[in-house]
């Protein structure tokens, strides 16, 4: 009997069912292992075949090119009148693309002037949501000068990431957001160190116990970069009955929104806590500093300080005589 | 036919939210047998997959559960049935 079950139609199946399943199981298990042994070889090979792609659809959902132009507004431009509608669109398109190259102008001008460093401006191919991770494609890569773990910013000093791949046309962003990466930084207005963690989405977070004067629109500086600030805190959470509080930090411009950053040349190197004290402090102190010239500053031991002339930076007591 | 349906699938996992890679390869895997999925999970994940939490293998595994799924549901499935 128990032979005879063992070789019915529904027996059959059920086998063949559990043959299937570990047959798969096992294809997820050695699809894994490639992507973890040869993960950077693949994705070496297959950013030759996703850039074109990306472009593509980017070009396509945001250039402002009279072909996804038309694509885009078709449905709009069929209910209008054909005249009206010709001269129309060759108006607005005109407008569109003055506004956009009078903002890409702005963008590039943040973007590469005024650094402390070299940077390499870059167009973001692809961003989230199409990307499942807190991550950037950028359409400069090796043969531009990207070098892995480079310092990413938006405009001139916001640093929203750093390059974690390389390839030799397009370079993969990974953001100080993405879920649990940690930074250490620093905070203005309570002037504390304390470590920020990425949440997912564009958002980090920073917690620091109770009592301390956590506000909204306190600057958040990445002391590990000479240059650059990670964001604002937007909003504060705390509950007086935990022991910590917590600021949520967003860039000033959503990650969705990015479509030009700058790419420093130089690779990011740790740096000690005492170089990281020597640079707040000179943050701290410095911003607040000009440039006066000599003989309209008024300072003790400047002898030829006129009775008439303003005290325009200093507020020494023994200048004020 | 199915080659270029598979890169369609290939496309949409490049420019399309993850939802719609999710849609699409479950659709091609009630169709045929798909163990090609993998290698379009394989390669995104290699490509993307940065992340300091969690595995970085988020289309790899899906690709995977949605084999798994219609492999599971086909002999349940009456269209399947052609006795």
């Amino acid at each position: 009997m128990k032979n005879f079950s063992s070789k019915t139609k529904a027996s059959y199946r059920r086998n063949s069912n559990h043959r299937t399943i570990r047959t798969t199981l096992l294809w997820v298990a050695g699809a894994v292992a490639v992507v973890y042994v040869l993960g950077s070889i693949i994705a070496y090979l297959f950013a030759y075949v996703s850039k074109p792609v990306l472009v593509v659809r980017t070009w396509l959902t945001e250039s402002t090119d009279t072909v996804p132009m038309y694509f885009r507004e078709r449905s709009a431009l069929i209910d209008e009148i054909a005249v009206l509608e010709e001269q129309l669109s060759a108006k607005s398109g005109s407008a569109v693309t003055l506004a956009r190259v009078t903002r890409e102008n702005e963008e590039l001008r943040a973007l590469l002037g005024g650094g402390h460093d070299q940077r390499i401006a870059a167009g973001v191919v692809a961003r989230p949501p199409f990307l499942p991770y807190d991550a950037l494609l950028i359409d400069r890569g090796t043969a531009h000068g990207i070098q892995k773990n480079a310092i990413v910013y938006h405009f001139n000093d916001q640093a929203i990431g750093f390059v974690s791949r390389v390839f030799e046309q397009s370079a993969l962003v990974t953001l100080f957001s993405t879920a649990g990466a940690a930074s250490t930084v620093y905070i203005m207005g309570p002037d504390i160190y304390t470590t920020a963690y990425g949440m997912g989405g564009g958002v980090v977070r920073v917690s620091v116990p109770q009592g301390i004067a956590l506000a909204a629109g306190n600057v958040v500086l990445l002391p590990s970069l000479h240059t650059g600030h990670l964001g604002r805190i937007n909003s504060v959470q705390s509950v007086s009955t935990q022991p910590e509080q917590y600021g949520f930090v967003t860039a000033d411009i959503p990650i969705q929104s990015l479509r030009l950053v700058s790419v420093s040349t130089q690779v990011f190197e740790p740096i000690t806590f005492e170089e990281a004290e020597t640079y707040i402090a000179s943050l701290t102190y410095d911003m607040l500093k000009i440039d006066v010239p000599a003989d309209v500053l008024a300072e003790v031991g400047t002898s030829t300080v006129a009775s008439s002339t303003p005290l325009t930076a200093s507020s020494t007591p023994s200048t004020q005589e | 036919m199915r080659f270029w349906i598979f890169i369609a699938v290939l496309i949409v996992a490049l420019t399309l939210p993850v939802w719609c890679f999710l849609i699409s390869a479950a659709l091609y895997a009630l169709w045929r047998p798909a163990y090609e999925l993998l290698c379009i999970g394989v390669c995104i994940d290699a490509q993307f997959g940065v992340v300091y939490e969690g595995l970085p293998y988020l289309y790899t595994l899906s690709a995977g559960g949605i084999i798994l799924l219609a492999d599971m549901m086909k002999p349940l499935l009456m269209v399947y049935d052609t006795t």
